[in-house]
C-alpha cells in the first residue's frame, strides 16, 4: 500500500477541518463588518469556527489510529494515547484541576 | 477592513509560510508582530496565535503527508512524551526557577544551532542497525532531487526523553514544541532535516490545540483578530508547504539555525532580564 492511500484520510480531515474553519472565520469577519445587528451571528459563526478548528487536530489522530490499525498497530495506539493524554489534560483544566 | 485586521492577515501569511517552512509554527513570528507592532495585549495575542499554530499544522501537514514526507511512527512516538511533558511543566511551573531553565535552554540551542550549521542538516548514516534498540526504518523521496533517501531513526529512548522535557519546558515557559521538536529529531535521531521539519509541523496542531482550549474556555480569544489570523496563516500555510519542497536542505537547516539562534538569544535575555 503506498505512502498516500494510507494517509489519504487524514489528509481529507485536516483539509476540511481547516478549510471549513476558514470559511466560519470569513463569514464571521464579514457578517462582523455588515452592520451591528448581524454582531450576534457573527459572533455566533466565530465560535463555531474556534470549535471546528480546535477539533480538527484530534479529529486527525482519531483517523491516522483508524488508518493506521491494521498496518502500525504500534503507531495506532501511540495516536490514541495522544488522544487520551490531552483530553485528560484539558478535561483536568478546564474544571479547574491545574 | 479595519487598519489592524489588515496587518494582522499580512504578517500571519509571511508567519504561516515561515512556520510550515521550518517546522516551527509562527508562533515566534506572530507574538512579537501582534504585540509589538499591533498592540495586541499579549495574553490576547498568544491565544491567537496558538489557533495559527494549529491552522499552519493542519494546513502544510495534509500537504507533508500527500508527499508523504511526515515519518508518523517517529512524530507520535514523540508526542506521547511532549504531551506527558507539557502537562508535567504545567503543574511545576509554579515549582521552578523559571530563570534558570531558560538560560540553560538558551545555552542548549546556541550548541544546536552550531551544530546545524556544522551538519548542514545532513543526519550521520548509520549502516547498520541493532535489532535489539528500539529503531526505526524508514525511506522518503526527496522532492528536490527525486531520490529515495533511507534513513534510521536511532536513539529512540533518550529523544522521547528530551521530548518530555521539550513538553515540560513548553508549559513553563510557554515556547513552541518546534525549535525543540526539530533538533531532537535530525541532531539526536539523524533524521533528515526535511522530515524533522515535516514531521515536527505535524505534531504541533495537537499540542497547540491542548493549550488554545486553555484559552478559549477562560475567553481570552477574541475573535475579531482570529478570523484574519486564520485565513492569512491558512494562506501562508500552504504556500510555505509548497516552497517547503523546492528548498534544499542545507537552506532549511540554515533557516533553522537562525530561528534557534533567536530563540536563544531571548532565553538568555529572560535569564538575564528576570
Amino acid at each position: 500500500m503506498g505512502e498516500r492511500s494510507r494517509t489519504r484520510w487524514t489528509v481529507r480531515t485536516l483539509t476540511v477541518g481547516t478549510v471549513a474553519a476558514v470559511v466560519f472565520f470569513v463569514l464571521a469577519f464579514v457578517l462582523g463588518l455588515a452592520d451591528a445587528g448581524a454582531s450576534s451571528a457573527a459572533n455566533t459563526m466565530g465560535v463555531v469556527a474556534l470549535l471546528v478548528l480546535l477539533a480538527t487536530p484530534a479529529a486527525g489522530l482519531i483517523v491516522t489510529s483508524a488508518e493506521l490499525w491494521h498496518i502500525e498497530r504500534h503507531a495506532a495506539l501511540l495516536a490514541l494515547v495522544v488522544l487520551v493524554i490531552l483530553a485528560a489534560a484539558t478535561a483536568a483544566a478546564l474544571s479547574g484541576l491545574h | 477592513m479595519l487598519p489592524l485586521e489588515a496587518l494582522a492577515l499580512l504578517a500571519a501569511v509571511g508567519a504561516g509560510a515561515f512556520g510550515a517552512l521550518v517546522g516551527v509554527g509562527g508562533g515566534v513570528i506572530l507574538v512579537p508582530l501582534l504585540t509589538v507592532f499591533l498592540g495586541v495585549p499579549v495574553t490576547n495575542a498568544v491565544a491567537v496565535s496558538l489557533l495559527g499554530v494549529i491552522a499552519v499544522s493542519t494546513t502544510a501537514s495534509a500537504s507533508y503527508l500527500s508527499g508523504g514526507l511526515v515519518d508518523r511512527r517517529v512524530g507520535l512516538t514523540l508526542l506521547v512524551a511532549t504531551a506527558l511533558g507539557g502537562v508535567a511543566g504545567g503543574y511545576i511551573a509554579g515549582y521552578l526557577d523559571v530563570r534558570v531553565i531558560s538560560g540553560l535552554f538558551g545555552v542548549v540551542l546556541v550548541a544546536v544551532a552550531i551544530q546545524m550549521l556544522r551538519s548542514h542538516g545532513r543526519p550521520v548514516v548509520v549502516p547498520s542497525g541493532d535489532p535489539l534498540r528500539f529503531e526505526f526504518d524508514a525511506s522518503y523521496v526527496e522532492p528536490t532531487s527525486g531520490a529515495t533517501i533511507a534513513y534510521r531513526a536511532r536513539h529512540l529512548w533518550p529523544a522521547t526523553f528530551v521530548s518530555l522535557f521539550a513538553g515540560a519546558l513548553s508549559g513553563l515557559l510557554g515556547i513552541g514544541g518546534g525549535v525543540v521538536n526539530v533538533p531532537t529529531m535530525n541532531v539526536l535521531m539523524g533524521l533528515p532535516i526535511r522530515v524533522s521539519t515535516t514531521t515536527s509541523t505535524y505534531m504541533l496542531g495537537a499540542t497547540a490545540a491542548a493549550s488554545a482550549v486553555l484559552y478559549a474556555s477562560r475567553g481570552e480569544v477574541d475573535l475579531a483578530l482570529a478570523a484574519p489570523v486564520v485565513v492569512g496563516v491558512f494562506i501562508g500555510g500552504r504556500a510555505g508547504a509548497i516552497f517547503q519542497r523546492r528548498v534544499p536542505q542545507h537552506a532549511l537547516a540554515l533557516s533553522f539555525a537562525v530561528i534557534a539562534a533567536f530563540f536563544a538569544v531571548q532565553m538568555l535575555l529572560r535569564t538575564v532580564n528576570g
